[in-house]
């Protein structure tokens, strides 16, 4: 079984922990987006074939959630950062 | 086997089914035994941000600094687990939950009036389990994933995980060669009969649990 390495709890068996999915941002003006960046934001994701970045959560541990990346090919967590840490390559945030 | 408490209700243990008259759940097998420590105080503490006035006074009651990394643990009645950033569970004696955790929201109301400050009494929510042993390190490692080595896992570490895919908080306790188990309340009875049947490997039942025959 795949470990992943959670920020704060170190390496544990992928059983713990559960995937939030592509890591998105959420319009930053609320009120002024329109349909297009609401609908971009709840249905499209860029599904990417490689190493893209996600939300998991440490579920049955600290329940915490942080930034992976993840083949999307091989399922390998490759890296796992504190979701107030910088991501690198400036994947994911296309919202 | 209730315990009255102040509101007059009878207390009632999560695995009262497998007491022996006035005796808390207990089995053993060889080298290996597993006991119910009934009626445990357990108390969640949580700030948004653990500053330094609500840690000292956190400390102020605890007598001894509430740990700040990650799985480490501290004390012994009251344990204080880290359980996740800013928050800790305390595990106390039975029946002294209660005033422990009115005198931490006196002190934390004092030092920090106005904020929100989370001390929740978990204690009827859980089961605390006492496995003590030579081979109580390979009876958890049958259904659990962490790394249990003691130079891991000593006295001083905690967990929160999955012990056979029920989530569980476990730390090793001081000076013997023993762990301390938590589990919800509505997975206790489930974790006991997985525990008899997982521990039969490591010998003869000195004392046969109810309904699992040995
Ligand atoms: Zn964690």
């Amino acid at each position: 079984m795949q470990q992943i390495d959670c920020p704060w709890c170190g390496k544990r068996n992928e059983t713990e922990f559960s995937c939030g999915g592509e890591l998105i941002s959420r319009p930053q003006d609320a009120l002024g987006a329109d349909d297009k960046a609401w609908t971009d934001y709840l249905y499209f994701r860029t599904n990417t074939k490689g190493v893209h970045t996600e939300v998991w959560r440490h579920t049955f541990g600290c329940r915490q959630w942080f930034k992976a990346e993840r083949n999307t090919l091989t399922h390998q967590v490759v890296n796992t950062r504190k979701l107030s840490e910088e991501t690198g390559e400036g994947h994911g945030d296309h919202g | 086997m209730p315990d009255t408490v102040s509101t007059g209700l009878r207390r009632t243990s999560p695995l009262a089914r497998y007491w022996q008259g006035a005796d808390a759940a207990r089995m053993s097998a060889g080298a290996v035994s597993v006991e119910e420590l009934p009626f445990q105080g357990v108390i969640r503490l949580q700030r948004r941000e653990a500053t330094s006035a609500f840690m000292n006074s956190v400390a102020d009651i605890l007598g001894a600094e509430a740990p700040v990394d990650p799985n480490t643990c501290a004390g012994e009645s009251p344990a204080c687990l880290w359980a996740a950033p800013n928050e800790w569970l305390l595990v106390t004696a039975p029946d002294k939950d209660r005033a422990l955790a009115i005198a931490l929201q006196q002190r934390l109301d004092e030092a920090l009036p106005g904020e929100t400050v989370a001390v929740a009494l978990l204690s009827d929510a859980r089961a605390v389990l006492k496995i003590s042993g030579a081979a109580a390190r390979d009876l958890l490692a049958k259904g659990c994933s962490l790394d249990l080595d003691p130079g891991q896992f000593s006295y001083g570490k905690c967990a929160a995980t999955l012990l056979e895919q029920v989530p569980v908080t476990l730390y090793p306790m001081a000076n013997e060669s023993a762990y301390c188990l938590m589990v919800d309340r509505s997975y206790a009875a489930f974790i006991w009969d997985w525990l008899a049947h997982a521990m039969r490997e490591f010998g003869e039942a000195a004392k046969s649990p109810d309904g699992v025959s040995s």
